[in-house]
């Protein structure tokens, strides 16, 4: 990867307005990555992560606010610095692979004799050079796939969007393409990546972005959210049964839970008390935590506190 | 990445639409089928007229076996007072060979001595019948007497007749009195150099009428499958990613009509050569073979490219609004059909070239081209009426291709739904 020579973050996206009809699909969104982060960009179904995520790269006009990539509007040249794997995707069936790669590569800017190499060093690396010869139309979805990271990634791109870029695959190419991923954002490689699965955030995402109803809701470091939305409860493993552990100062309630408890504090309780209670009374501690929630626990906490649901895409557009 | 110079989007994306087009086999197939009908059409015209012209010759060879010498027609003059027809009895193709009387005449035409007979009655000079005697049974009119020879008649009875009456130099008139040639004289007196019906400048501008008819099938539908494709194949966001919706769609333009041109130039040439060796083996007259003037090139030129443009724009609109190739086609028929109101209407344009039907098709934009080629094949269309109709079919088709791009934001990236018409406006008006 050649040294970055940006004048500001790969995006900033301030105060995003998009209204379709009579909705407000996207309503005073900032967003800004940095060079070599990965942000994961999570929401129901109709929040407003695509068509924002459009807005992003000038597919769509905002309405009102401003996106600069790379610290100026965006323009051609910008352009080509973005690889861009969208929710709704797909290539010409009836072209073979390296047609199709190399129209891709001269679009982002990449000389046509230099184009082959390119399209070549990224079939390599995501296993795809016996399919080389092969008419997209012969290839199996999940191959599709990854012909299209291909083609996103080939040009060595900045500044990284992948839209639901696992769904389809099979667990072998989910982890090429995660490590793919991984490698580009250590090569400094900003990605925004939008997806459902909030395992996927936890593993692959230094932060996530929630959007619901076209507003962001949550933003912050992974480890950081879920520590934000820990609970009062602990979870607690003895090599010894716990008949009195409702006797521990500072405990509500107590449950089994696994191999072990799940304590609610009191008003009062602390996570510090009820460890220093434990260590004096000599009992044999395995596992203590602060039970913290999973990122899907968040989001369905917090979408369901909205409506419940989520609400479908408005609008006759795709995706969200 | 950087490091790179920028290349031109648009020469990228109509490159690649030029390549995917013409390498598609059922562009192939199209393209080659004119130039293989041409071929075998030619082919099959060369074995006719090969084996036809055998035949006359063999027919020809045979008749001058069977006679040897010019054919001999005998007359039998029973004028009343002097002989009417006594002299200029050899006439080109045949010689009179005058009878003594009826059964002599009989005789001889039985014995095959003579090819026919004419006897010229008493009543000659008030009624001005001639008499041809036949055999009977002789297998009808073209049996064995043959040729009519009323021609060779005709000059043999004007030659007798009248001959000697008129001054030396006019004979030839008495045979052929005129030749009709009509010329034309302009109102401001100025020398028409071009006065006449000028053959080869109406087939030009016929052909570049039909020509842009094929046009609209074939480029401009292209236009519009090749959209419909991508977003049915769910290409158009990937690509918007990379390149202006603009520069895309204009990319599409040059790519994919310069594919149908090269197509239509394919076909063209393939019938002007047809054309040129069918003239060889028929002997059209040269004037029919000239080429058109630059004046006449640019004008069709001109009806071409903006009649493509036009066309193109309302396809790549529908293209834009609908959702489906099947869907796109239906829809499509909205434009097409107006371009063949021309030619549905040819009786009125034909007739009434210069009446207000064929005007106001001349200025509405979708029967603008055809019409306009129509009129100009008829001579019927001024230089003004031209220059006037080129320019409104400009300025339209620049307004469709300003709609399509703002119906080509607005929908390339909406499947499943067909925006309503007030959604259309609305987009339109915003941009």
């Amino acid at each position: 990867m050649a040294t970055l020579t940006t004048s500001g973050p790969p995006v900033r996206a301030t105060g995003l307005w998009k209204r379709f009809g009579a909705l407000d699909v996207v309503r005073d969104v900032s967003l800004e990555i940095a060079q070599g982060e990965v942000v994961g960009f999570v929401g129901p179904n109709g929040a407003g992560k695509s068509t924002t995520i459009r807005m992003m790269l000038d597919i769509f006009s905002p309405d009102r606010g401003t996106v600069e990539v790379f610290g100026a509007p965006i323009d051609d040249a910008a352009r080509r610095r973005i690889g861009y794997l969208p929710e709704e995707r797909g290539l010409y069936p009836g072209l073979r692979i390296p047609p199709i790669l190399k129209y891709m590569a001269e679009l982002k800017g990449v000389p046509s004799h230099d184009a082959p190499e390119l399209a070549d060093a990224a079939l390599e690396r995501l296993g795809l050079t016996e399919h080389r010869p092969k008419k997209v139309g012969e290839l199996s979805r999940g191959l599709r796939q990854l012909l299209q990271f291909a083609a996103t990634i080939q040009h060595k791109p900045d500044f990284l969007v992948l839209d639901e870029p696992f769904s389809g695959l099979d667990p072998v190419n989910v982890r090429l393409m995660k490590n793919t991923v991984a490698d580009l954002r250590n090569d400094g490689v900003a990605v925004l990546f939008s997806t459902h699965q909030m395992t996927d955030v936890e593993e692959l995402c230094d932060r996530v972005v929630m959007i619901n109803h076209g507003e962001i809701v949550l933003n912050g470091g992974v480890r950081e959210i879920r520590r934000q939305h820990a609970s009062d409860r602990l979870l607690l493993e003895c090599a010894s049964d716990m008949p009195y552990a409702l006797c521990l100062p500072g405990v509500a309630a107590a449950e089994m839970h696994g191999d072990g408890w799940r304590l609610s504090l009191t008003d009062e309780g602390s996570a510090e008390g009820v460890l220093r209670a434990l260590l004096d009374a000599g009992i044999p501690i395995e596992r203590f935590e602060r039970e913290a929630p999973s990122l899907e626990e968040i989001f369905l906490r917090i979408v369901g506190s909205s409506d419940g649901n989520g609400t479908p895409d408005a609008g006759t557009r795709a995706g969200g | 990445m950087r490091g790179r110079e920028p290349v031109g989007s648009v020469r990228i994306v109509t490159r690649h639409e030029f390549r995917t087009a013409v390498t598609r086999p059922s562009y192939l197939i199209l393209t080659a089928a004119v130039p293989v009908l041409v071929a075998l059409a030619v082919a099959g015209f060369a074995i006719f007229t090969l084996v036809t012209r055998e035949d006359a010759e063999a027919e020809t060879a045979s008749s001058a076996e069977s006679n040897a010498q010019t054919p001999r027609l005998g007359y039998v003059d029973l004028t009343n007072g002097p002989a009417l027809f006594g002299a200029h009895q050899e006439q080109p193709g045949a010689v009179f060979v005058p009878m003594s009387d009826r059964e002599a005449g009989i005789a001889a035409l039985m014995d095959e001595q003579i090819d026919a007979l004419f006897v010229f009655p008493p009543d000659f000079a008030e009624t001005g019948t001639v008499v041809r005697v036949r055999i009977a049974d002789d297998g009808g009119v073209f049996g064995p007497d043959g040729p009519s020879y009323s021609g060779t008649l005709r000059g043999f009875v004007l030659s007798n007749l009248f001959a000697d009456e008129v001054p030396a130099g006019l004979a030839e008139r008495l045979q052929v009195p005129f030749t009709l040639v009509v010329e034309e004289a302009r109102p401001d007196g100025a020398e028409d150099e071009s006065a006449g019906f000028d053959i080869g400048r109406a087939a030009f501008f016929a052909v570049a009428g039909i020509s842009l008819l094929f046009s609209v099938f074939f480029s401009s539908g292209y236009v519009l499958n090749a959209l419909v494709e991508e977003k049915e194949n769910r290409v158009m966001e990937v690509l918007l990613s990379s390149v202006k919706p603009d520069a895309l769609l204009l990319g599409k333009f040059l790519g994919l009509g310069a594919a149908g041109l090269l197509q239509m130039a394919a076909w063209l040439a393939s019938v002007g050569v047809g054309v040129l060796v069918v003239g060889r083996i028929v002997d059209i007259p040269a004037d029919f073979l000239t080429m058109p003037g630059v004046g006449d090139i640019a004008i069709a030129a001109g009806y071409f490219l903006f009649g493509y443009a036009l066309f193109a724009s309302l396809m790549a609109a529908v293209g834009a609004i609908t959702t489906s190739l099947r869907e796109a086609n239906q829809i499509s028929a909205i434009v097409i059909v107006p371009a063949f109101i021309p030619v549905w209407l040819n009786f009125i344009l034909f007739t009434e070239p210069e009446g207000t039907v064929a005007r106001v098709l001349t200025f509405i934009p979708v029967t603008a081209p055809v019409t306009g080629l129509i009129r100009l094949a008829i001579d019927a269309m001024g230089p003004l009426e031209t220059v006037a109709a080129l320019l409104v079919l400009a300025a339209s088709a620049s307004g469709a291709l300003w709609l399509a791009m703002r119906l080509f934001r607005a929908y390339l990236l909406m499947y499943g739904k067909r925006p309503t018409l007030k959604d259309m406006a609305r987009s339109i008006a915003s941009g």
